[in-house]
């Protein structure tokens, strides 16, 4: 591995998609830097932008304009010995776990499909019962369907897929955001002791600031395509600049101290 | 009499007759604001649809629901339509699906005043109008002639508002109002349904699995949990001092994925 080199660069990422003659900035001029064990977060509301950087960063769509740099290496789609290491390095969970994993694949075969697709050597039924344990599912789970579980016990699934190839990089497009409350604990620790464990370096989708917040050190905050604030979690938390960063952080729905009566 | 009473109701599948909801006592008067708190499958929304006889025909409703005088469970069609939007209206969580999305939201709005009130013309038009203005919708020339893919999350949940206060209802029952909105606009939203509730002098049930958000809004709470009220008292009780296992842990969990690190954490830390 190269020494140094962030995990992804991007630069100046532009994306528009044109419908009926107009034409709309999904991205508009992105820069960003994924460094080794520095988790980043992505906040924004709906429109921002966020899935589009997402469908990027993973290889699915290609940017307009601007690059995408993984390990030093613009990334390039057609070139599949790249494409091949960069999808067992960088992985996905997805927001909700009824869509995303296949109801009619058994959970061995879910887990097991990057192993087969992605042609990783070894004895892949012992590796899916160990990524089953390592997201606290017992590993004779193996035979049932995903609809024998509930929200937490898929995006369990899901997460372990996602670790099956051992990534480097996870990232989650509003992971919790589906899930009950309670629930959501569960996996956002999940998410950190994967994290830790594991080491990997997290992106993280999501609309809320205090979830990501809880587990990247930086943040960027994106409006309209464009980034309108950039640091560590820190900085932005105490000090935000952006008037929509504070507005973000003002919407997070805490308890007052007061109640209606 | 109450508003609404709920005397021991069940919901139960028809066929296998598995219970879904069992047991559920509470009543509304006038002006009440109460919130009604669980996770997906405590039975919340169906409770909330049985009030107003909307349950899919797969559920039967045992037990007692009077609203405003009228026998909810014995009720024929009929009488339902006559009391759905005049007597209790609803707003449901995603607009999107609330709103034909053929027809103009101006039309929209207007239909249950022309059903309810035999507003029509131009008369329909200037109640439109104010309901807009109500739910502080600018410009509604222009978004009266919007179909509803046209308008924003917020824009339409404005609009689902304005449908349900159309016939001046006496009690307004939302669910999940602000979930599928975005955070910003779901303060806005929250906001302004407060306000509403406050100067129509409505009775508001509120459901929704947001316990930080309910919590501003409503005085009383019902917790539910697997289909049955495992806890109920006055907000501030039931935040500060709560006695279920179950909503001890709802609570916590709701402290703890709303704390911003650095800035209130030490409310959200456990143990």
């Amino acid at each position: 591995m190269t020494v140094n080199h962030p995990i992804f660069e991007t630069k100046d990422l532009v994306k528009t998609y044109s419908r009926q003659g107009s034409s709309v900035n999904a991205l508009d001029g992105v820069d960003l830097t994924l460094r080794s064990g520095v988790s980043l977060g992505i906040v924004g509301e709906s429109g921002a932008g966020k899935s589009t950087i997402l469908d990027i960063l993973l290889g699915i769509e290609k940017p307009t304009r601007g690059t995408v740099k993984y390990h030093g290496q613009e990334l390039d789609m057609a070139n599949r010995k790249q494409m091949n290491q960069f999808r067992r390095e960088v992985q996905v969970v997805f927001q909700d776990p009824k869509t995303s994993l296949n109801p009619r694949m058994r959970v061995g075969s879910i887990v097991g499909e990057p192993l087969r697709s992605l042609k990783i050597e070894g004895d892949s039924a012992q590796r899916v019962r160990e990524v089953l344990k390592a997201v606290g599912l017992n590993p004779d789970v193996v035979s049932r369907y995903p609809d024998e579980f509930s929200g937490g016990q898929r995006q369990r699934i899901a997460i372990a897929r996602a670790i099956a190839s051992s990534p480097i990089v996870l990232i989650g497009d509003e992971p919790v955001s589906a899930l009950d409350v309670s629930v959501r604990i569960q996996i956002l620790e999940l998410f950190q002791s994967l994290k830790n464990l594991l080491n990997l370096t997290l992106i993280l989708v999501s609309h809320d600031l205090a979830i990501v917040g809880q587990l990247c050190e930086e943040i960027i905050v994106l409006k309209n395509g464009q980034i309108v604030e950039a640091g560590d979690t820190r900085t932005i938390f105490t000090n935000p600049s952006a008037d929509y960063t504070k507005k973000l952080l003002d919407s997070v729905p805490t308890f007052l101290s007061t109640y209606p009566g | 009499m109450s508003l609404l009473s709920v005397e021991n109701m069940g919901i139960s599948l028809v066929g296998p007759g598995n219970m879904l909801v069992e047991g559920i006592n509470f009543s509304l008067e006038k002006g009440d604001r109460l919130g009604i708190i669980g996770e997906s499958g405590s039975g919340k929304s169906i409770t909330a649809l049985a009030l107003l006889g909307l349950l899919p025909g797969s559920m039967k409703v045992t037990g007692r629901i009077s609203l405003a005088g009228t026998d909810v469970v014995n009720s024929s069609e009929r009488d339902l339509v006559k009391i759905r939007g005049s007597k209790a209206a609803t707003v449901f969580q995603e607009p999107l699906s609330a709103l034909d999305p053929l027809m103009k939201v101006g039309r929209q709005i207007a239909g249950p005043l022309k059903l309810h009130q035999k507003l029509v013309g131009e008369a329909a038009r200037r109640e439109v109008y104010k309901l807009m203005e109500r739910v502080q919708l600018s410009d509604p020339d222009r978004i009266s002639a919007s179909f509803p893919h046209e308008l924003s999350g917020g824009q339409r949940q404005r609009i689902a508002i304005a449908m349900a206060l159309a016939c001046k209802p006496e009690i307004l029952i939302a669910d999940e109002p602000t979930t599928a909105l975005d955070v910003t606009v779901q303060g806005e939203v929250l906001l302004l349904l407060d306000k509403l509730v406050k100067e129509e002098g409505m009775s508001l049930i509120f459901i929704t699995h947001d316990l930080p958000v309910i919590a501003r809004v409503v005085s009383r709470l019902l917790v539910m949990q697997d289909g049955h009220i495992v806890e109920e008292g006055s907000t501030s009780n039931i935040i500060e001092s709560p006695k279920h296992p179950y909503t001890k842990k709802l609570i916590e969990a709701a402290r703890t994925v709303t704390a911003v690190p650095y800035v209130n954490e030490k409310i959200g830390k456990r143990k």
